[in-house]
């Protein structure tokens, strides 16, 4: 069997650009899933630890952020 | 039934009983006869050499039927071509015509009594559009004259050698294929004569036996004669086809015709094709047993033959009332005939023919052809420069044609036409490194602008935009239905006015007596936080005009004693400045926090404020919370990266289309004046559809 009569339409090579783009692409489609479902959040949380002792006792330390940052009023 | 040839007397045998003419084998007679008896139409001219993987008495299948090959004749084009019929008589007892076109064959049998009305000679020319009774319309791609020049064997019509009939040739782009002969060009027939068939593969005809072996060793063989002018040495590769050869000393154009040598004058300058005539050149996705241009395996033998450059002609494009020149190479290879390698501002094409009725019109000049679109890109007038080697048509310097050019790049749909004669081609860019690897030549890289039918820049980058915002959004949507958020705290606190003189941290935390407590820290009621889920803080202090508040959560571990703790700062202000009522800041804070460990909890909460009355502190504790910020952020990376490319790739399409226009023919005497002929190529190409 020989070549059909009529050529076919060459169709247009994927080219490298447009795999990059599909990478990255793909990267940020994942990245945001990833973020999605594991509900991870860049802003970061002070950790510590309360004694057992003072919980019942709202004013018997002073907060993490009141010790080491606090704010006193922007004007 | 056996007579004596009239001319002769040597026997002559007439196998079937419904065949007219027998050519006597001794003196080439045609014998015809009929109910008068026998008689002679004439001696015929002696067959000339042709490659043909056909042969008289061969047997083959078409459609089911067997045939046997019996007869063949050899007619003459106007043009000076030449072709072959073969004549095959079917087990049914029908005659069938078997037409060999450059590597292509056509199977038609006669159509007594047409079911249409067959138009009048008058009424077509190349590119008419015929209804033959089918369902599908055919497309005249060549209206013109022949005469048989010779036959041998047994005929089903009477033939008379050197009588110019006239013929259109058609098709329907479907495979059907059609001849109407009008007999007589001077006074043609009202009715024509229809033969109606198809198009079919050779090996689809299952050729075997015959007086000659077919195929390969039957190949013309190249031959090198002495050029009448200079007698140098000239080179006829394709002997059997070539009709005109130019001599590589003298550069005299030679015509081949009828094998004898004749020369048709100098030419103006000489041509220096940058690919050698005689190169040899693999390009195995367009020949039988390569793959295709998208990788798909191709068929037959395993290692396909090579194509073999066997002439080269300089044209030039009428664009923008300039000429441009192109290089075109005329390639030939054993299966498939002949086809091109044009190599236009650097870029080269490879070009394929293509049934012109397998092109439809799509608009007023646009093509599609199987179902690809195809947007005009230019119309133009076609002229021969120089040519070099030999060619199997009349060629000559300063002949023209028109040409619409069509793209779906990489490809490219030509319609030429010249004189009477409509052709198609297809045409598939290939990359300056795919011509070298083929040809094996080092061409120069010459390249300007962008080609017609140059790939797309990110090809289907539309596509792949469309999947990834697809899938991104089902993402965020199905994600934004999951999400489902549970509210943990809804709680109010009043925080004392004025700021607390807030004693400093103690040295250990512990107790502290109720008289101490500074009064702005408070305790919710315990919570079950569940593992997984992110947690939000929304914060508002309402009520704040003109002050800060500053306000610190902490979750507490009722188990453990650990906690995570986040702040919130808030300051709202506003007036008025020359008039004008300005604002700024905020009274509400919104936080989210990643997941922490389940269990129960309880939330701390201390604020500060500096307002002078007592101040409202509302919380809101939520988890499992949707963020949409995350979806708009990754849609609007992706939209960023999609525009870029996007503007890169439109960049280089208005590259691509500066170039294009139409433009028509100067007039012969005035090339180059500034003439505007729009419209001279609307007949040609916008109404021969009849759309």
């Amino acid at each position: 069997m020989s070549k059909p009569l009529n050529p076919p339409v060459p169709k247009g090579r994927i080219t490298r650009g447009t795999i990059i783009f599909g990478i990255v692409g793909t990267m940020i489609v994942g990245a945001y899933a990833a973020v999605a479902i594991t509900q991870w959040e860049p802003a970061t949380a002070a950790h510590d630890e309360l004694p057992a002792s003072v919980r019942s006792s709202p004013g018997g330390y002073r907060s993490y952020h009141f010790w080491h940052v606090g704010y006193h009023g922007g004007k | 039934m056996n007579v004596q040839c009239p001319n002769c007397g040597a026997p002559v045998e007439f196998r079937f009983d419904d065949s007219f003419v027998r050519i006597c084998g001794n003196c080439k007679n045609a014998v015809v006869r009929s109910d008068r008896g026998i008689e002679s139409l004439g001696k015929m001219a002696d067959l000339a050499p042709m490659a043909s993987p056909l042969a008289l008495f061969a047997e083959g299948k078409y459609a089911g039927r067997g045939f046997l090959l019996i007869g063949k004749a050899q007619i003459q084009h106007s043009a000076g071509g030449i072709w072959q019929e073969w004549y095959a008589k079917f087990d049914d007892g029908r005659w069938g015509w078997i037409a060999e076109h450059q590597g292509k064959f056509s199977v038609s049998f006669e159509v007594p009594n047409g079911a249409a009305a067959l138009p009048s000679a008058n009424q077509l020319a190349a590119g008419s559009r015929v209804d033959i009774g089918g369902s599908t319309p055919y497309t005249v791609t060549e209206f013109g004259t022949g005469k048989y020049l010779g036959a041998e064997g047994e005929l089903p019509f009477r033939l008379e050698a050197n009588v110019w009939f006239l013929f259109a040739d058609m098709s329907d782009g479907t495979g059907s294929f059609a001849t109407l002969d009008y007999g007589d060009p001077n006074a043609p027939q009202q009715t024509p004569t229809l033969f109606a068939g198809a198009w079919v593969e050779l090996s689809a005809l299952g050729i075997s036996g015959g007086e000659r072996q077919p195929a390969s060793a039957n190949l013309q063989q190249a031959k090198r004669l002495a050029c009448p002018e200079c007698n140098g040495a000239v080179d006829l590769r394709l002997p059997d086809s070539s009709m005109r050869v130019v001599c590589p000393y003298c550069n005299q154009l030679i015509s081949t015709e009828n094998g004898t040598l004749a020369l048709l004058g100098k030419l103006a300058s000489k041509a220096k094709p940058a690919i050698p005539l005689g190169t040899k050149c693999n390009f195995p996705q367009f020949a039988p047993g390569g793959t295709d241009p998208q990788g798909k395996p191709g068929t037959a033998a395993p290692a396909p033959s090579p194509f073999t450059v066997v002439g080269y002609q300089r044209r030039s494009a009428w664009v923008d009332y300039s000429w441009y020149p192109f290089h075109e190479y005329l390639l030939h290879h054993a299966d498939l005939g002949f086809r091109w390698l044009v190599c236009s501002d650097g870029h080269w094409s490879f070009v394929e023919p293509v049934d012109t009725a397998a092109t439809q019109a799509a608009g007023t000049r646009d093509r599609e052809y199987q179902g690809v679109k195809f947007k005009a890109y230019a119309s133009c007038t076609l002229r021969v420069d120089e040519v070099y080697g030999e060619f199997y048509w009349r060629v000559k310097t300063g002949d023209t044609s028109t040409t619409l050019d069509a793209i779906a790049p990489p490809a490219m749909l030509s319609r030429e036409l010249e004189g009477q004669e409509l052709n198609t081609s297809l045409s598939t860019y290939l990359s300056l490194a795919e011509v070298r690897k083929a040809t094996g030549v080092q061409v120069p890289d010459t390249q300007q602008g962008v080609a017609p039918n140059a790939p797309l820049k990110l090809p289907h980058l539309g596509k792949v935009a469309l999947a990834l915002f697809g899938v991104l959004l089902t993402l965020g949507i199905v994600f934004k239905a999951k999400a489902n958020p549970r509210q943990l705290v809804n709680q109010t606190f009043t925080v004392p006015a004025g700021k607390p003189n807030l004693p400093p941290p103690p040295a250990e935390v512990g107790p502290v007596a109720p008289e101490d407590q500074p009064g702005n820290a408070f305790f919710t009621e315990p919570f079950e936080v569940k593992a997984g889920q992110n947690i939000e803080f929304v914060v508002g202090t309402y009520g704040l005009t003109n002050s800060w508040a500053y306000v610190v959560v902490d979750l507490v571990d009722e188990s453990t004693g650990t906690f995570v703790s986040v702040d919130h700062e808030m300051e709202s202000y506003s007036g008025y400045e020359d008039g004008e009522y300005w604002s700024e800041g905020t009274n509400q804070r919104k936080r989210t926090i990643s997941p922490i460990k389940a269990g129960t909890y309880v939330a701390r909460v201390e604020a500060v404020h500096g307002m002078t009355d007592n101040a409202r502190v509302d919380l809101v504790i939520r988890q499992n919370v949707f963020q949409g910020a995350y979806l708009i952020m990754a849609l609007g990376f992706l939209l960023i990266i999609f525009v870029i490319l996007a503007l890169v790739r439109w960049r280089h399409d208005k590259k691509r289309w500066e170039n294009s226009g139409f433009y028509g023919p100067p007039a012969a005497s005035q090339a180059g004046d500034d003439e505007d002929d729009d419209d001279d190529d609307d007949g040609f190409f916008a109404g021969d559809d009849d759309e």
